[in-house]
């Protein structure tokens, strides 16, 4: 019975072991290998392209994609801690609905999301046609192919990443212990901030963990709305892939971008497990 | 004694649902006063109003003469004991404890002192650096308490508090809240659906049917002179009977069974032995009588009666009761 329980695993795995393990150890392979002087690759062990990932251009472009993924990360914070906060708070009904509403995106691909995008912010875009209409600008503004641009849409791609984790964290909380808290003489501001928040936390944190690591290997959004001005980690790797014909490069790049994730899932990890045990639950 | 909760004509409803139509009642200073009730009477609505929890569709609540009918809960002066503690899973024994003096903003010294007694008074010193998951129930319960009385509210309300218990420790709990209640002399509004704990503990009963208070009184007002079928039947084992044109209830420990031929005036029914079952303190013996009804009646010697046996059944007139 145990064993032939096992065995619905197997398809599963399967498809792990094929589709994500060895592709994965061959990047790693890669990481160590060498580009010949036509993109083919000779196998060998060097720790060269690793350490043309601390040339100072690298760096930067690190550096700065870790900007814009904490940015991201934030403004997904503050945008989706209310709105998930609303949704627990509306009436039951609609709870789905709204729900509904967050994922609908998902619907629909996302570079096809990615591309209503520049139909919307560019020169001639939705935006720049109405405000010119209404007499308030006079030139187009220069909406699209910025910085800007860019954080909006990974704000955009990863909100409900965020909005569902919280919402679920949030939904789990007893009514009965804000009850409490008003009746020991918490206002419902006080009552939300030494209750409501630190008990949703656990959503905050995976929540944030998931969008921050989305936003760190995303290469499609600042491709499509950041133009060729403002490259991203992301766009680095999939350049070495595709243009540069550098696969050793990109791979070894990849991996510092999944160490860097790995690192980021331990802490969450042992900061969730030690209030665990602080709760009495680990 | 001095009123200090006071309910003038209080009525709740939930759209054209009326839960709890409009009653009025009067709470002492320092009573222990328990709303009983089956679940779904409308008990726990009722306290949810008197802790600012819901708001009357119409009416008045008088805090010691002050109307504080659309006052919130963080700002009356008294504290609730949740049915399930509701205790802070994130915070310490001796934070969750605090909490009510920190929102107060109770200067430190004085918020350690008042830690200091409450937790020795409810015997939780050692206890106080763990969490509340790392308790066990009768303990949570008691920092559900302690949480409450720190603030040294007026009134604390206590919505079956004893409810997740087993038997043993509910029974010493009740005698540990009468006597923080002695103690402290602060007023107890106490909901509970268990008669034995209403019975044991209070002052006064308010029995809640329907959302109405059907008989308040002490427990021996309740219980020897119920005003109403649902008091006489809800409240211990009743016998119903109807006397001519009178609904009445006796009590089965005051009906005393007699030989059929014994000559004695004061047989009111006669009839048959039907079932002895014995339950350890007395047994419960079952008549049933001429009008095809069964009159239970509590004995401590089991005597010669039999199964089957024709019996005279008996009772004091004073024992009769006259229900509505």
């Amino acid at each position: 019975m145990k064993n032939k329980g096992k065995l619905l695993a197997v398809p599963g795995l399967l498809w792990l072991g094929i589709f994500f393990v060895i592709p994965l150890l061959f990047v790693v392979i890669l990481a160590f290998s060498q580009r010949g002087v036509y993109g083919e690759i000779i196998y060998t062990f060097t720790l060269e392209n690793f350490s043309r990932f601390f040339e100072p251009l690298y760096i930067q472009i690190f550096f700065e994609s870790l900007i814009v993924a904490v940015a991201t990360t934030l403004i997904c914070l503050l945008l989706g801690y209310p709105l998930a906060y609303m949704i627990t708070r509306v009436n039951p009904k609609w709870q789905n609905a709204w729900l509904l509403i967050v994922m609908l995106p998902f619907w629909i691909n996302f570079l096809v999301r990615s591309y209503a995008w520049v139909i919307i912010l560019r020169s001639q875009g939705l935006v720049n046609t109405f405000l010119q209409s209404i007499g308030l600008i006079d030139q187009p503004l220069t909406l699209l192919y910025t910085p800007g641009a860019v954080l909006l849409g990974m704000v955009y791609a990863l909100l409900p990443f965020i909005i569902l984790p919280i919402y679920v964290s949030l939904e789990q909380l007893d009514r009965k212990k804000l009850e409490a808290a008003y009746d020991l003489g918490a206002s419902p501001l006080k009552a939300f901030w030494h209750v409501t928040l630190p008990l949703s936390m656990p959503g905050v944190i995976s929540g944030s963990i998931l969008v921050f690591v989305s936003s760190l290997g995303m290469f499609v959004v600042p491709d499509i709305m950041g133009g060729a001005k403002s490259a991203l980690f992301g766009n680095i790797i999939q350049n070495q892939f595709l243009s540069a014909r550098d696969w050793p490069f990109g791979s070894a790049l990849s991996m510092v971008v999944v160490l860097f994730s790995i690192i980021l899932i331990f802490l969450y990890y042992r900061a969730t497990q030690s209030q665990e045990k602080l709760e009495g639950r680990g | 004694m001095k009123t200090i909760i006071h309910l003038d004509s209080v009525e709740k409803s939930f759209g054209d649902h009326v839960v709890i139509p409009a009653f009025s009642l009067s709470i002492q200073e320092g009573e222990f006063i328990t709303l009983l009730g089956p679940s779904g009477c409308g008990k726990t609505t009722l306290m949810r109003m008197i802790s600012g929890f819901e708001e009357p569709t119409s009416g008045h609540i008088y805090l010691d003469g002050n109307d504080v009918t659309s006052i919130p809960p963080y700002q009356r002066d008294m504290n609730m004991v949740f049915q399930h503690y509701a205790l802070f899973p994130h915070m310490t024994v001796a934070d969750n404890i605090l909490f009510g003096l920190k929102m107060k903003k109770v200067p430190q010294s004085e918020q350690k002192q008042r830690l200091e007694e409450v937790l020795h008074f409810t015997q939780l010193t050692e206890y106080q650096k763990r969490k509340p998951q790392q308790l066990s129930g009768g303990q949570q319960q008691r920092v559900a308490i302690a949480r409450a009385i720190i603030n040294n509210p007026r009134v604390l309300l206590l919505d079956e508090p004893l409810g997740a218990l087993d038997y043993q420790l509910r029974k010493n709990l009740q005698v540990e809240l009468k006597n923080i209640q002695r103690n402290l002399g602060i007023t107890f509004i106490y909901v509970t659906h268990d008669q034995d704990e209403a019975m044991s503990m209070s002052d006064r009963i308010a029995v809640v049917h329907q959302g109405k208070i059907e008989q308040i009184g002490t427990p021996e007002e309740i219980y020897y002179k119920p005003s109403s079928l649902f008091v006489a039947t809800f409240i211990g084992e009743n016998n119903i009977m109807k006397i001519n044109s009178d609904l009445i209830g006796v009590r089965p420990e005051k009906i005393s069974l007699h030989k059929a031929d014994a000559q004695a005036p004061h047989h009111k029914q006669y009839g048959v032995i039907e079932d002895i079952v014995f339950l350890g303190n007395i047994y419960k013996v079952s008549v049933r009588a001429e009008d095809d009804i069964v009159i239970t009646a509590h004995l401590y010697e089991k005597s010669t009666w039999y199964k089957g046996e024709r019996v005279g059944v008996a009772w004091a007139k004073e024992d009769e009761v006259i229900l509505r």
